[in-house]
């Protein structure tokens, strides 16, 4: 038996072990249990961040918005359907202005062309005529249309200084109801007056002021665009004209006579209707 | 007698046995402690790993969610273009009809014996220009008249303030000499008219040229009764213009053998709302045609 007294006592041994112990807790912290639970708050925060996102709420959320997107562009088609229906139909023809019609935009000049010295005058001057009130003549100067300058997004014609004279109720009623035009039409400046400021009875009008209107003819000075949305607009830089062959077909002549309809007092009467030249054969559909 | 207890064994002997079991204690808690850590390492690894299938899954459904928004996005800018030429439309028959809205919100509230000559609102401002002319009878003096007038429109909810600055004409349609004069401050409540302004120029006459008549001055408050105010042609002879044309102190004008007891003023009236005329892209993009109408 080895009598001989050990050289570590158990104080020794406790100390070691505690140092030991120590030693492999923090190792072991240091490199796997810190790290784990690092990564646990870093993928517990995406956690909850994407049960938010994509919880059932939100789920129902995005895909009422995906209905009500599909709704809204159904309306939109139909709305914008019925617009060109409405307002963009050009031309005696009565079609839209696609610049991507037969592959150039030769038939587009042509249609436009023939819009604005057969089509355009005589529409825009039925519609102020029917609107009860006498109204000046509007013609449409004949354009040169170089195929290629035909502006793909929109046309906006000017109309300035045309006149309407009626009762203000009348001339009301017209600003009001602007979409009766045949056209797009945005009033861009109106003002009113009385054609009895100039009445040398000595102004004895009312326009405006009396809610009774006995007397009480006003002329609305308006400034007019026309405004044309062209089809296929985005694509229309496929479909240039190539140089030298721009001013092939004709390209209406110019504007049209009087109104069809008449237009009361105040008119002046147009010339007579000049057909616009014909097409080269070959270039332009008929 | 007792037998005494003898031990034989070295102290040596029992220490070795107190070193052994501390050493093997010590060894348990060892194990002890880092079977803990281990124990917990391995349940924090695992709930890594749970809380990774959770995240997994999550990102699917958010995915989705995104994807369907993003779906929605794209079918509504697949009619971008339209969309945007459908609300320009609405926005320009919503502009024409308020240029109505403007002329029959003026109209509504003004004097019945004012007459408008001209009602001229300027697009995208709130300015509205108006031209009137008032009666200036024995029983309704122009300046009584003109008051009523201002203070009709004041009333009227688009109309914010009448520009102190005006031109009294007479008479209408012979003899357009003019007068400038100020309008202070409306003054609804009762207190007399606000501080004076300068005059504008005068008009262009018809026949004969403009006179520039009276000094600044305020104009009564409608609602004074002229008791406190300065009237608008106090103690002013328009010589010139009529010679039986007299202004009282009181402000009354008295007409002589005039046939046409007219007179007129400019307005200026800042409205509270105004026309913008929409237009569609930017201005380059737009052939700008000013063909004029044959008129």
């Amino acid at each position: 038996m080895d009598m001989k007294p050990p050289k570590l006592k158990p104080v020794h041994i406790g100390i070691i072990a505690a140092v030991l112990a120590l030693i492999a807790g923090g190792v072991m912290a240091k490199f796997w249990i810190m790290p784990v639970m690092q990564d646990n708050k870093v993928v517990q925060a995406d956690v909850d961040n994407l049960m938010q996102t994509g919880s059932p709420a939100n789920q129902t959320a995005a895909d009422n918005e995906k209905n009500a997107a599909l709704k809204k562009v159904a309306a939109t088609k139909r709305d914008w359907a019925g617009y060109e229906n409405r307002y963009f139909r050009i031309g005696p023809s009565n079609q839209p202005l696609d610049l991507a019609l037969g592959g150039n935009r030769l038939p587009a000049a042509w249609l436009y062309s023939r819009e604005r010295a057969e089509t355009l005058g005589p529409k825009l001057n039925a519609w102020l005529a029917s609107s009860g009130n006498a109204a000046s003549f509007i013609s449409v100067p004949a354009a040169s249309v170089n195929p290629n300058d035909i502006p793909k997004d929109v046309i906006a014609i000017d109309f300035q200084g045309v006149k309407l004279t009626g009762t203000f109720q009348s001339v009301m009623h017209f600003l009001k109801t602007t979409r009766s035009a045949p056209r797009l039409v945005s009033v861009m400046a109106v003002s009113l007056s009385s054609p009895g400021s100039s009445d040398s009875s000595g102004g004895g009008v009312t326009p405006v002021s009396t809610r009774s209107f006995r007397i009480n003819t006003v002329t609305a000075d308006m400034d007019l665009r026309v405004y044309i949305f062209p089809r296929n607009g985005n694509q229309a830089g496929n479909y240039k004209v190539p140089a030298g062959a721009e001013t092939g077909g004709g390209l209406g002549g110019a504007s049209s006579g009087p109104p069809t309809t008449p237009s009361g007092p105040g008119m002046i009467p147009g010339g007579p209707p000049r057909p616009g030249m014909p097409p080269s054969p070959g270039r332009v559909p008929a | 007698m007792p037998i005494p207890n003898i031990n034989l064994i070295p102290p040596a002997y029992y220490l070795r046995k107190k070193v052994r079991v501390a050493v093997a204690t010590a060894v348990f808690a060892d194990i002890l402690v880092v079977g803990g850590l281990v124990a917990f390492a391995m349940m924090q690894t695992n709930h890594n790993q749970e809380l990774k299938l959770q995240q997994t899954d999550w990102k699917a459904r958010a995915d989705r969610v995104d994807s369907t928004k993003a779906e929605a996005q794209t079918i509504l800018s697949s009619v971008s273009d339209y969309t945007a030429k459908t609300d320009f439309i609405g926005k320009v028959f919503a502009a024409n009809a308020k240029w109505a809205t403007l002329f029959e919100a003026v109209r509504d509230y003004s004097y019945p014996q004012a007459t408008y000559t001209t009602m001229k609102p300027t697009a995208g401002s709130n300015v509205m220009q108006l031209h009137i002319s008032v009666p200036n009878t024995k029983e309704v003096t122009a300046q009584q008249a003109l008051n009523l007038y201002w203070a009709n429109l004041l009333r009227c909810p688009l109309v914010d303030t009448v520009l102190p600055s005006t031109n009294l004409g007479y008479p209408m349609n012979t003899q357009d000499n003019t007068a400038s004069v100020s309008l202070g401050s409306p003054g609804m409540s009762g207190a007399p008219g606000g501080p004076p302004s300068p005059g504008g120029p005068p008009m262009p006459g018809g026949a004969s040229s403009g006179r520039y008549l009276g000094s600044p001055m305020a104009i009564a408050s409608p609602a004074t009764g002229g008791a406190q105010t300065t009237s608008l042609l106090s103690g002013k002879e328009l010589g010139g213009i009529d010679a039986s044309v007299q202004i009282g102190e009181n402000g009354q004008v008295t007409i002589g053998a005039s046939s046409n007891p007219m007179y007129g003023f400019d307005i200026t009236a800042q409205m509270r709302d105004s026309v913008t005329v929409p237009t569609f892209g930017a201005a380059t993009q737009q052939q700008q045609q000013s063909l004029g109408g044959g008129l």
